[in-house]
């Protein structure tokens, strides 16, 4: 273990580090190194300003994420409550879609994730938005990503007709957790599991997302959920955690799970997916434990972090990692 | 008390306001060779309601311009630069825990460090009364700031 000054974290050098812990993690690290080199990318997409000192993106944005409910969701899920749209551009009807679109190429914008809101079986209505979405893929050139929900066969061929160039979904390895988190109790990780498996069938590129404490702070259905990616050979995995104040009122009071118990599940994921490309996501709690995190998943052999924590870039160099900035999202690392 | 598009600006502090910098902080002088420093609301108000204070460390020597805080919210992380060249001499302990006083109450229990300066010339150059008023509803109306 480098030490920057004498500390794990330059910026708080009073985070102590567990050894046993970073001993354990550095297996992670050292097959990412063998496996991917030492490239580890940073991405700061263009929805929030950010700015640290060792890592900041000027200018105007190149990826956006847009909404095609707007604000609206029918699931209002205990953890989110719709408040993830809350910064995206909404855009409800294919023609405004296509418009927003126009006015963002022209803004010098190079990609999208279209997402929104669920319904009340779990589907991300985008059904209406295909055609929308390979014109603006085949007029513009602009990258399309999609972040679904679960999906059947016709949603599947509605995606690869459009041509996207990844779909995002949020995987769910516990049953209570579906059911009582995401309000789904008429579907279970079989679902999960299918919608995969369609997805990779039809020749899609897949970008699952595991939300580490989605079941109220609790690790739960995450190593199921490992596992049951890690059969439909994902071309990049992405890990986010839960933050509480983003929820309803019964999680704000909850805290999210122990840093070092989130750090497990990002190393069983680099273990069981030792050639799959890893990132920590945008969403994970704020503040110190951020920091701390992200340093741990840098140890635990990530590909890459969305808006790294103050001190981590530098942490990365500190480690003899070759850091590669990215104002694009993190799910689309296989296009760089 | 003066008001731009509904924030509140005091008259009696002194202010840093440098749009290029993301600079709109006050700061009050303690009479004991420290200032206390915080947010405008203005500044708070483009943030949004922040969800996490990361003060540098107390003893630490901030240059002017430089982050003495790293504050986050659902839209901004960014750092929240010294008004003037300063040692770090306290840092908030209530807003660790409850971030949003800066939004709360910014100009009171919502401050962000309090720092003992190091060039008291620079202190002097910060804006005051009417000057930083109008600075700050400029800065308001051209990004479109309110407050309420």
């Amino acid at each position: 273990m480098r030490l920057i000054n004498g500390a794990f974290s330059p910026v708080l050098p009073e985070i102590k580090i567990d050894e046993s812990l970073v001993k354990e993690l550095k297996k992670g690290l050292e097959l990412k190194i063998k496996n991917f080199g030492r490239e580890i990318y940073f991405h700061g997409p263009g929805f929030k300003h950010y700015e640290v000192e060792d890592f900041a993106l000027k200018g105007p944005p190149k990826f956006v994420d847009i909404s095609v409910t707007g604000r609206q969701c029918e699931l209002m899920c205990d953890h989110c409550a719709s408040k993830i749209l809350w910064h995206m551009i909404p855009a409800t009807s294919p023609d405004e879609l296509l418009r927003v679109c126009r006015e963002l190429k022209n803004k010098g914008v190079e990609g999208i994730l279209i997402s929104g809101g669920s319904d009340r079986n779990g589907y991300v209505p985008l059904w209406d938005f295909f055609e929308t979405m390979k014109a603006v893929k085949e007029e513009l050139g602009m990258l399309v990503t999609c972040h679904v929900g679960l999906v059947d066969e016709a949603y599947v061929k509605g995606l690869s007709d459009a041509g996207v160039d990844a779909v995002l979904l949020d995987i769910i390895g516990d049953n209570e957790t579906i059911s009582q988190v995401y309000k789904l109790p008429h579907r279970s990780v079989e679902d999960y599991e299918r919608s995969l498996y369609l997805l990779k069938s039809a020749g899609l590129k897949i970008v699952p997302h595991i939300i580490i404490g989605l079941h109220y702070g609790r690790i739960k259905g995450e190593y199921r959920a490992l596992e049951m990616i890690a059969r439909h050979d994902p071309d990049t995995l992405v890990l986010v955690v839960v933050m509480p104040y983003y929820g309803k009122a019964k999680f704000q009071l909850l805290p999210p799970p122990e840093t070092e118990d989130s750090l497990k599940v990002v190393l069983q994921a680099r273990l069981e997916m030792p050639k799959v490309p890893i990132m920590i996501g945008c969403a994970r709690p704020a503040g110190e434990e951020r920091i701390k995190f992200d340093m741990y998943s840098v140890l635990a052999g990530v590909n890459g972090i969305a808006f790294p924590a103050e001190g981590v870039v530098t942490f990365a160099e500190s480690l003899g990692l070759n850091p590669v900035i990215s104002p694009s999202c993190c799910s689309t690392p296989f296009l760089l | 008390m003066a008001e731009v598009n509904g924030c509140q600006v005091p008259e009696d502090l002194l202010y840093h306001v440098d749009p290029e910098a993301n600079a709109f902080t006050w700061a009050r002088d303690n009479g004991d060779g420290t200032y206390t420093v915080g947010l405008t609301s203005v500044a708070s108000a483009m943030a949004g309601r922040l969800v996490a204070y990361t003060p540098k460390k107390v003893g630490k020597v901030v240059k002017k311009g430089k982050s003495v805080a790293t504050i986050e919210s659902g839209k901004w992380v960014g750092p929240v630069p010294a008004p003037f060249e300063g040692e770090i001499v306290e840092v908030n302990d209530s807003l660790k825990g409850n971030p949003g006083l800066a939004n709360d109450d910014p100009y009171g229990e919502g401050w962000i460090v309090k720092l003992k300066p190091t060039n008291q010339d620079e202190v002097n150059q910060l804006l005051k009364g009417s000057e930083a008023v109008e600075a700050l509803r400029k800065v308001a109306e051209e990004k479109g700031v309110k407050c309420g």
